[in-house]
């Protein structure tokens, strides 16, 4: 799904008759004008774009956006972050919109709850200090051993 | 309300409250994704997910989700998504289930279903085979309503006045949430057990230990209230859908 007010250059809350007027001699653009031209079409329309919009923005603060994925691949206009392969210049409908750059997460990291791979090295790193201490001990007693005999 | 950084009115959420208010934003947010966050919403949710805690209510909860505060959602998403495999997975399961809550998933459903599976590392694949085992039905694509050839498509299906609906019914209209609802027939239980109408008896009984299994509600309880509304409301149609297809003993 593509976002059509960023390729529109138009706000989403214009009413039908800017719309209508935008639309107005543009060709390439009757695919979507079909849509964006029906309350109730523009209506899911507006929604799935809303949580669209929602989702990549989340995606970026989480990180999910930086090395591509199938969202990025298939959604790259709400892709918030996501910087695709330059495309050549186009001026329709099909011609990809710049992907937002937005800032990342607000949250400062000592708040933000541990994701699992975090939480996970955070587990293990006590454990990791107790067998290298024990095994230095070891060679520390095996050392005075040989230089006591 | 300051839930993005983890406190409601000046008091910190511990982190069992954290857990449970996240995961209940998070089903609220699939419930409420298509559009409907009005009055009756407010009733089916507060009917659904009884208040387990003052410090936020569920009225708070779906001001985050009208506003798009990005804040809390990313907390309520990285505090399930720290969570262990098993509850990680048994989320996903309650949000497929609430997704199918109005007997079809809507595109913006179906998002937020991909966008949880990639959150919570589990993947699409995890999230199609989960949607598979609970509806017993492929995850539909979402589609594109941006495009005249979708719209086009979907009135060919015969679907079009049910524009939002990709999938096939498999539980109770929320509209039903909280009058006495009516009995189930014997299409509609197996479609609650994700059966086709040839489903021997054999299958019948396999739909119904895999699907009691998932709704296990020891499998929830950790989530909280939200976790286990959905989980037993569905353990009822489970119950409900093999008592009318069991072969009497």
């Amino acid at each position: 799904m593509k976002d059509l007010y960023a390729r529109l250059k138009i706000d989403k809350s214009a009413d039908r008759q800017q719309l209508a007027a935008i639309l107005k001699g543009r060709p390439e653009w009757s695919e979507h004008a079909a849509v964006l031209l029906n309350d109730e079409k523009r209506a899911l329309y507006d929604r799935t774009h809303s949580t669209l919009k929602t989702i990549g923005q989340l995606r970026q603060r989480l990180d999910l956006n930086s090395g591509g994925s199938w969202f990025t691949e298939h959604y790259p206009d709400f892709a918030a972050g996501f910087r695709a392969a330059p495309a050549p210049r186009q001026s329709g409908p099909e011609a990809s919109v710049a992907a937002e750059q937005k800032p990342g997460s607000d949250i400062p990291q000592d708040q933000a709850p541990e994701t699992p791979a975090k939480s996970r090295s955070r587990r293990l790193t006590p454990w990791l200090l107790v067998v290298i201490s024990v095994l230095l001990i070891a060679l520390l007693l095996a050392a005075f051993y040989i230089a006591w005999w | 309300m300051s839930f993005g950084n983890l406190k409601l009115g000046g008091v910190s959420l511990n982190e069992k409250e954290r857990l449970a208010s996240s995961v209940k934003l998070l089903l609220l947010w699939v419930a409420a994704s298509d559009g409907k966050v009005e009055e009756s919403e407010l009733e089916f949710a507060a009917s659904k997910f009884p208040e387990a805690s003052e410090k936020i209510t569920t009225g708070d909860l779906l001001d985050v989700i009208r506003s798009s505060d990005l804040r809390s959602l990313e907390v309520a998403i990285r505090t399930v998504a720290g969570e262990s495999r098993e509850l990680r997975t048994a989320f996903l399961d309650m949000a497929i289930t609430m997704s199918m809550a109005d007997r079809r998933i809507a595109i913006t459903e179906n998002h937020i279903l991909r966008f949880y599976a990639d959150a919570f590392y589990l993947g699409i694949g995890i999230l199609e085979k989960r949607f598979r085992a609970i509806c017993g039905s492929a995850l539909a694509e979402p589609g594109d309503p941006g495009s005249a050839a979708w719209w086009h498509e979907l009135a060919e299906s015969g679907d079009e006045e049910d524009p939002a609906g990709v999938a096939r019914a498999v539980s109770e209209d929320r509209q039903s949430a909280g009058a006495s609802p009516p009995p189930m027939s014997s299409e509609q239980a197996r479609a609650v057990l994700g059966l086709d109408s040839f489903a021997t008896q054999t299958e019948i009984e396999r739909a119904y230990q895999e699907l009691s299994a998932i709704f296990h509600l020891d499998r929830v309880e950790a989530m909280g209230e939200a976790a286990v509304a959905v989980a037993q409301e569905r353990s009822d149609k489970i119950q409900q859908a093999y008592r009318l297809l069991r072969e009497p003993v």
